[in-house]
């Protein structure tokens, strides 16, 4: 699959309903969602769901993954710079974020193996983990990314940028088709 | 026991749970950060009504979205009910607005997963 480099810039200014850069907060997370309630107001109810549960399952997973990142906010709250944008056919849902270099193998391995499964292999995949039924060979899969990818029903798409020998940029952009 | 209620917040459903009636409820949105602090005390309750249920429980569950920690809860909330079953009817009332396709294979897993009767209610879009 061809991905353009395009698609990763998180300082995109066009056909762009959302930006934001800054700590995730609670408060955070219900303004931004609120704010989306609003950009979104004139797509179908099926899609506007859609986005809102990658939107808070995207921040929220920034919360439980903090051995993954290093804590920077004032408070150690996760930081994150969000883009919520769009084309003709779809919205994208865009996250970036900081994350420790070690972590890199242990994401990238759980977002191929999720975007290596068909619609049904996917649906059987969050039961097993949501029942805990199986401790899948992945290594812990993260029910946030596999329920991500399940409400886009398109590969996740994601990019690594190292910024030193410890850290690296997590760049991830899910797809919502209208 | 009391009856719980729980007034909905922009992170939180309504929770409505009586044991006098069986009649109980959980709608709105589950998308709290602290799922566990949220949910516990929930749980908590229904185990102890498990012990001696009405002789009809009946669960409406009415969810905007949720997020995948409330998922687990969600579940669990059920595998509480699980008891009841041999002793007493439980139902679980699973809606879901009509094009909501997604709620509804929700529903589906729960059921798969968790044993309980199910029935599917699709609420049409006024």
């Amino acid at each position: 699959m061809v991905i353009s480099s395009a698609l990763f810039n998180i300082d995109r200014k066009e056909n762009v309903l959302i930006s934001f850069d800054g700590s995730v907060t609670s408060r955070v997370i219900s303004d931004l969602l609120q704010r989306s309630e609003i950009a979104l107001e004139n797509q179908r109810s099926v899609v506007r769901k859609r986005v809102y549960n990658v939107l808070v399952e995207g921040l929220q997973n920034l919360y439980h993954h903090a051995e993954e990142r290093p804590e920077t906010g004032k408070n150690g709250e996760p930081q994150v710079k969000l883009l919520l944008w769009f084309d003709t056919d779809s919205i994208f849902i865009q996250m970036q974020n900081v994350v420790k270099g070690a972590t890199i193998n242990k994401i990238s391995t759980q977002i191929e193996y999720i975007n290596s499964l068909d619609r049904d292999q996917l649906k059987a995949f969050y039961r097993e983990v949501l029942n805990n039924t199986k401790f899948s060979e992945k290594g812990g899969a993260s029910l946030g990314l596999i329920d991500m990818a399940k409400r886009s029903g398109e590969p996740l798409l994601y990019k690594f940028s190292p910024l030193d020998e410890n850290y690296s940029m997590f760049n991830l952009v899910v797809q919502v088709k209208k | 026991m009391d009856r719980v209620i729980i007034n909905q917040t922009k992170q939180t459903p309504f929770v409505d749970f009586d044991p006098a009636t069986g009649v109980f409820e959980i709608s709105g949105r589950s998308i709290p950060e602290n799922t566990f602090d949220f949910y516990k005390p929930i749980l908590n309750w229904l185990e102890e009504y498990a012990i001696k249920p009405q002789a009809q429980t009946r669960l409406k569950v009415y969810l905007e979205y949720f997020n995948t920690s409330s998922s687990k809860f969600i579940l669990e909330i059920f595998k509480k009910l699980k008891p009841i079953i041999g002793k007493a009817d439980v139902v679980v009332a699973w809606h879901y607005d009509e094009d909501d396709e997604e709620m509804m294979e929700n529903g589906e897993d729960y059921q798969d997963v968790s044993g309980l009767d199910f029935e599917f209610v699709e609420v049409s879009e006024e």
